[in-house]
Formats: structure tokens, C-alpha cells, sequence
């Protein structure tokens, strides 16, 4: 369904992820201060130093499951005594490095300095990140984010901004490093800049058939994750969004006859894409949207690009740090999701339950209903895991998501 | 018009001829590890019992988790539509469908149509399945087929707190030996099973009348477990085991 033959977004990314890893270790093995981080922390700070650079663990452990050692990575931590029952991207990093990174494609990350965990997103990555902590004996700060029922308030926003910037002074004191504003605003720009673009290609979505497959915006997402702040962001996905106009045109589609469009609710099955886009892919069927990739650059409630008057940066960042799923209590998911099944022409949700990332899916049997009642249109639940193949079943899944189809076809008949 | 539904399930294979939307015959056999094979032979043996060439057949659909092997099969569909096109031809009036197989169980809510509106499965694990009844059969050394009647003469329900079936097991075991009475035992796991799948039925939105298939449907002990907890009564199809196969060779007519 994807890249066959590899797109010249495909060819950019992979270009782009490879640069970024080798970049990483250059400057951190010539001295530089590395920072871990999770996925939410605002990593455009790092730009506002002259010698800081950054690793995503989250986004590392994707890519191991991606290339098939997902599995591997999560049994190294088993055996040092980790349940199974704990997010996958955690066992796959912790699993990683008990022996080196010695598996890892991209060699592991470069050894911190310092680890930053928030605690919207789950009460588990900071657990994590607290092993780094112990086992490097290296500082953690722990950003105490406000989970959301509703938009951000005022004075939690204030909160946020304040600990950004106690963050920024932990970082001056710690790298001897002075953090500069203007470099650090102009990183926001770029990801503002990126995040638009972003939203230009995921619009593509609406088209029938659809240009867009969630299969490629889980993969193409990762530069929002690795290269925050940067330029490459805009430039990489307006690569993206005119290939897939042109593809459009050139009838190049990644379903070629599109009969259902489904959206997907969840994180992606890293270690499946390839298999579970084709299989689709013969069926006729297309995930054209994920609330995984509508989220980035929206805020609470909507799938929207969330408008930046481009006046403080640090209000931006702050905002940004509810731009995922996970913090939002149920009204807000659903109130998202709602807008993107109108807006991209949706005959089916799959709501893929996460065996190992509870956060995400533990509001979805209700979502399930409530779409279903609302828009009379099927949603099944398939069990997955976002990067451990071990807690899935292709056949299951697939005979639930046959009978969606089924039941999108009868549907139609009557 | 004769039309073949087969249904090639984890544990056992099963064929339905009918024609004109009339049953000629069926079978059942056990499936083995190529699933090809046995669709084919359960296949033959239902054509011969019938006497209908394969020849004359004008449609064979297969069902089931082996559905995508059967190379002969002109159409493959899913059993949740199967299940439910089955129950709508043995009475249209029906809404749910409570299937528990060997490996899985489900709940289908269906329209006037017989078409599916709404389904929920057990997730990976034997809890509420044919399989967690199979296992507690053998910690108690008896035949499966005696539990319904056994757990008739059960004054209460031995409490089993475990959905797992492993734990269950050894459950059993400490119960036999602190001397509780076996039909409260199988009572309890029954009880055991109609809370699992009751809690299925309600998430999918049990709509009466309601119908039960799949080979656990012969357990009267289940069934009437299913029916306390859920207050309603249920009608044991009398294709209990090929209700799929059935609704498949009912899908061959459209
Ligand atoms: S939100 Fe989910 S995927 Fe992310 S760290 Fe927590 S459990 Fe893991």
C-alpha cells in the first residue's frame, strides 16, 4: 500500500533520520550536553544553546519496533526482571541498554546528561525515566503537567511556562551554556512552520480516493519527534504534501480502489505496517486518518491547526504540550475525533486497544459507542501493542476489521 | 440453486449444503493442521451424503479463521456475518446472537435484515470459551457432555474468582480438595463463564429475542447461567455447531 517503490518523501525521510541519529552522536561524542526526553517536552530549548542536543527514547524504541527487534529489545528487560505488562517503548529502551545498544539501528542514543519526563501524557515515563536517573546516576526533571478536561487554563499555562523556564535555568547551570531567546524563537518558528505544513498534507485526506494513508503519516511523523525546531520540518513535509497532490493527479495512489475509509484510534502497530497496510490494501480499504497524526499542532477538542499569533513563543510551547492525545479527558477525544470522521468522509473506526499503553486506550470502549450512536457508523476494537508483536494476533484482528467491512457493505445495501 | 457454507474453525471443520434456501444435509469434522484438506473432505462428505455433485453446486463460501485457505471457495466472509445470517434463516425475529466456540467467544446484534449492527469478542485469552470448559472438565475427570446435567443438581455455586483459566484450574483442584460438592463446582463454572460473556453481551447491547450457538450452546448448564445473569431467555439453535457454516451457505443465495 505504501512505498513499493520508495517516494521521494520516503527517500527524504530516510536521508533526514539518518543525518539526525549520525548528528546526534557526532556532537555529543565532540562534547556536547545531551538531553533525554519525552516525546511532549518542548525540545525547541534545546535550539536557544549553542551545544545541547537531544534523544527521544519513545521514539527510538518505535524504530526498533519498526525494524522488527521490538520484541528482542522488550525480552532483555524481561529477564532483568521488568513485567510485560509495562509499556513496550519503556521495556524496549530499558531492554537496550543493558547490553550497549548492541541491536539498536541507530546505535542507541548518546549517553545524557539529563533526562526530562512530563506526566501528562502517563505516570509511567516518569518511572522510567527515573531508572536512567538511578542506573546513570544523572539528574531528572520531571515537568508537572495539568491533565485536560478543557482547553488550557490561564494559570495552568503559567505553570507550564514557569517550569520551561526552570527547565532552561537547570540546563545554563548544568552545561554552563547561556541560553539565547532569539535562536530559541526562531526553533519555534520552524515548528510552527512544520506543523502547518503538516496540516496542509493531512487535508489531502479528504480527497476520494484519498492520497494519504495513515500508513504513511505514522512513519513520516518521526522529524516532529527527532528534529523539532528545525527547518527540515516545513521543507520535509511540503515535500510530502506536493508529492501527494501530484499523486492525485497521476492517479499513484496508495489504494487504488478505495471502498471503505476508515480512521484508526491509537497509537500505530510499529511492528505491522507493512503486512497490515497490504492486507488492507487488498481488501480495498484505507486508513485515511489516525487521531495519532491529527493530533500534532491541534490543542484540546479538535483535530484544527491551533493558530499561533506568533507573539510569545513560550505560550506557544506551553499549548503544544497538550497537542496529543493522551492528556485529554474523553469529551475532548471525542469532540476531535468527531471532526475528523465528518471532515474526511469516515465508514469506519478502528479502535485498536493497546495492550501495553493503557493512557490512550482506556476511554475508547466509550468513544466506540458514542461514535457508533452518533454517526451510525461501525467501529470495531482489535487488540494490538504499540511495539510489542507478541500481544497481537493478525487473524483476530482481521477477522473483526472483515467484518467491519462487511458491515459497512451491508450498511450500504440496505 | 445449491449453494456450500464451510466453516473452518480452530478445532473442527463444518459443511452446509442447502438448496433453494433449503438444508440438504451438513458435517462435521475435526480440522487438523491443513485447513485446505479438511474443507475439502468435509465438503465431499456432505455432497456425497446428499448426493449432489460438486459440479452442480453454484456457490461455496467459507468461513471461519481458516476461511482465507480454502482455494476453492468463491467468496470468504467473515463469521460474525455469517453467525448472524444463520440465526436470521432459522428465525427472522432474532436480534443477538451469543456464539461461544472452542476459542472465542462473541455477541452479535443483528437487524431486521439479518445484517450485523454491532458485535463485541473476548480478546486473547480462553476465559469464557469452549476451551476454559475443556480444561476444567479434565481437573474434574469428567465428560463435558455430563455438565449441564450435573450442575442441575447443585444446591449453590462454588465462587471461583479467577477469569484466568490456568488459575481457575488450580482453583478447581483446591476446591475438590477442601471437599466441595462437583455439581457446585460445575455450577460455579458456569457462573464462571455466564459473567464473562454476559459482560460481552451487555457491552454489545443485547437486543431480545436472543439465540445461542457454537458447541458450548449444548451445555444447558451454561445456558441457563447466561440467562439468570442476563434475564432473558434464549433459544439453543438446533444448528448449534454449524450455525456459521449455515449462515455462510445462506450468504451463497445473495
Ligand atoms: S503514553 Fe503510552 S506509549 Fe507513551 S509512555 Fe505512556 S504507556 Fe508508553
Amino acid at each position: 500500500m505504501s512505498e513499493k517503490v520508495k517516494s521521494m518523501a520516503g527517500k527524504n525521510l530516510s536521508k533526514l533520520m539518518i543525518k539526525g541519529y549520525m548528528d546526534l552522536h557526532e556532537k555529543a561524542a565532540k562534547g556536547a550536553f545531551c538531553v533525554w526526553i519525552a516525546i511532549n517536552v518542548p525540545a525547541e530549548i534545546f535550539a536557544g544553546f549553542d551545544n545541547v542536543v537531544y534523544g527521544v527514547p519513545e521514539s527510538h524504541a518505535a524504530m526498533c519496533a519498526g525494524k522488527g527487534i521490538g520484541v528482542l529489545q522488550c525480552e532483555k528487560a524481561e529477564n532483568t526482571g521488568y513485567s510485560q505488562d509495562l509499556c513496550s517503548y519503556a521495556r524496549i529502551d530499558i531492554g537496550n541498554l543493558t547490553d550497549g545498544s548492541k541491536d539498536s539501528p541507530s546505535f542507541g542514543l548518546p549517553k545524557p546528561d539529563l533526562v526530562v519526563s512530563n506526566n501528562n501524557n502517563c505516570a509511567l515515563i516518569s518511572k522510567w525515566f527515573d531508572v536512567h536517573h538511578r542506573e546513570m546516576d544523572i539528574p531528572h526533571f520531571i515537568m508537572d503537567i495539568p491533565f485536560c478536561y478543557e482547553p488550557q487554563k490561564q494559570k495552568d499555562q503559567s505553570y507550564i511556562i514557569s517550569q520551561i523556564k526552570d527547565l532552561i535555568s537547570l540546563i545554563e547551570k548544568l552545561s554552563g551554556q547561556k541560553f539565547n531567546f532569539n535562536k530559541f524563537e526562531e526553533a519555534v518558528f520552524h515548528s510552527w512552520e512544520g506543523f502547518c505544513e503538516w496540516k496542509n498534507f493531512l487535508e489531502l485526506a479528504k480527497e476520494k480516493p484519498s492520497p494519504v494513508t495513515a500508513f504513511d503519516s505514522f512513519v513520516h511523523m518521526a522529524p516532529f519527534l527527532t528534529l523539532r525546531g528545525t527547518p527540515v520540518l516545513k521543507e520535509h513535509f511540503k515535500i510530502l504534501a506536493d508529492e501527494a497532490r501530484q499523486n492525485i493527479k497521476t492517479g499513484n495512489l496508495p489504494v487504488k480502489k478505495e471502498k471503505y475509509r476508515l480512521f484508526w484510534d491509537n497509537i500505530a502497530p510499529w511492528h505491522q505496517l507493512g503486512k497490515m497496510s497490504k492486507r488492507l490494501s487488498q481488501m480495498g480499504a484505507n486508513i485515511v486518518g489516525a487521531s495519532y497524526t491529527s493530533c500534532m499542532g491541534t490543542v484540546e477538542g479538535s483535530f484544527e491547526l491551533y493558530k499561533w499569533d506568533e507573539k510569545d513563543p513560550f505560550e506557544y510551547i506551553a499549548r503544544m504540550m497538550n497537542s496529543y492525545m493522551c492528556p485529554h479527558g474523553m469529551e475532548l477525544r471525542y469532540s476531535s475525533m468527531k471532526g475528523a470522521i465528518e471532515k474526511l468522509g469516515i465508514d469506519g473506526v478502528i479502535f485498536a486497544s493497546n495492550r501495553s499503553c493503557k493512557p490512550y486506550s482506556i476511554t475508547q470502549m466509550d468513544q466506540q459507542k458514542r461514535i457508533s450512536d452518533y454517526f451510525g457508523i461501525p467501529a470495531v476494537m482489535i487488540d494490538v501493542d504499540h511495539a510489542d508483536a507478541r500481544k497481537y494476533s493478525e487473524e483476530n484482528a482481521f477477522m473483526r476489521i472483515g467484518a467491519l467491512l462487511e458491515t459497512i457493505d451491508s450498511k450500504r445495501k440496505n | 440453486m445449491i449453494t456450500a457454507g464451510i466453516d473452518i474453525g480452530s478445532i473442527t471443520s463444518k459443511a452446509v449444503l442447502m438448496k433453494d434456501m433449503k438444508v440438504l444435509g451438513f458435517d462435521v469434522i475435526s480440522t487438523g493442521y491443513n485447513s485446505e484438506k479438511s474443507g475439502k473432505e468435509v465438503l465431499n462428505l456432505v455432497l456425497d451424503k446428499c448426493f449432489v455433485n460438486i459440479e452442480e453446486t453454484d456457490s461455496i463460501i467459507s468461513t471461519g479463521y481458516g476461511r482465507n485457505r480454502l482455494s476453492f471457495a468463491h467468496k470468504k466472509i467473515t463469521e460474525i456475518t455469517c453467525h448472524a445470517a444463520g440465526a436470521h434463516f432459522q428465525d427472522n425475529k432474532i436480534r443477538s446472537v451469543i456464539d461461544i466456540g472452542g476459542q472465542d467467544s462473541k455477541v452479535i446484534i443483528l437487524d431486521e435484515n439479518g445484517s450485523v449492527t454491532d458485535f463485541a469478542m473476548n480478546d486473547k485469552c480462553a476465559a469464557g470459551t469452549g476451551r476454559f470448559l475443556e480444561v476444567m472438565a479434565r481437573a474434574l475427570e469428567l465428560d463435558l457432555n455430563d455438565f449441564g446435567d450435573i450442575s442441575a443438581k447443585a444446591k449453590k455455586a462454588a465462587h471461583i474468582s479467577s477469569l484466568c483459566t490456568v488459575f481457575a484450574e488450580s482453583e478447581i483442584i483446591s476446591l475438590i480438595s477442601a471437599g466441595e460438592k462437583r455439581e457446585n463446582i460445575i455450577r460455579g463454572i458456569h457462573e464462571s463463564i455466564g459473567t464473562r460473556v454476559g459482560a460481552l453481551a451487555l457491552r454489545a447491547g443485547l437486543r431480545s429475542p436472543v439465540m445461542m450457538t457454537g458447541g458450548v450452546s449444548r451445555n444447558s448448564g451454561v445456558v441457563r447461567s447466561l440467562e439468570s445473569r442476563l434475564g432473558v431467555s434464549i433459544n439453543v439453535s438446533s444448528y448449534a455447531q454449524v450455525n456459521g457454516a449455515l449462515g455462510a451457505a445462506c450468504l451463497g443465495f445473495r
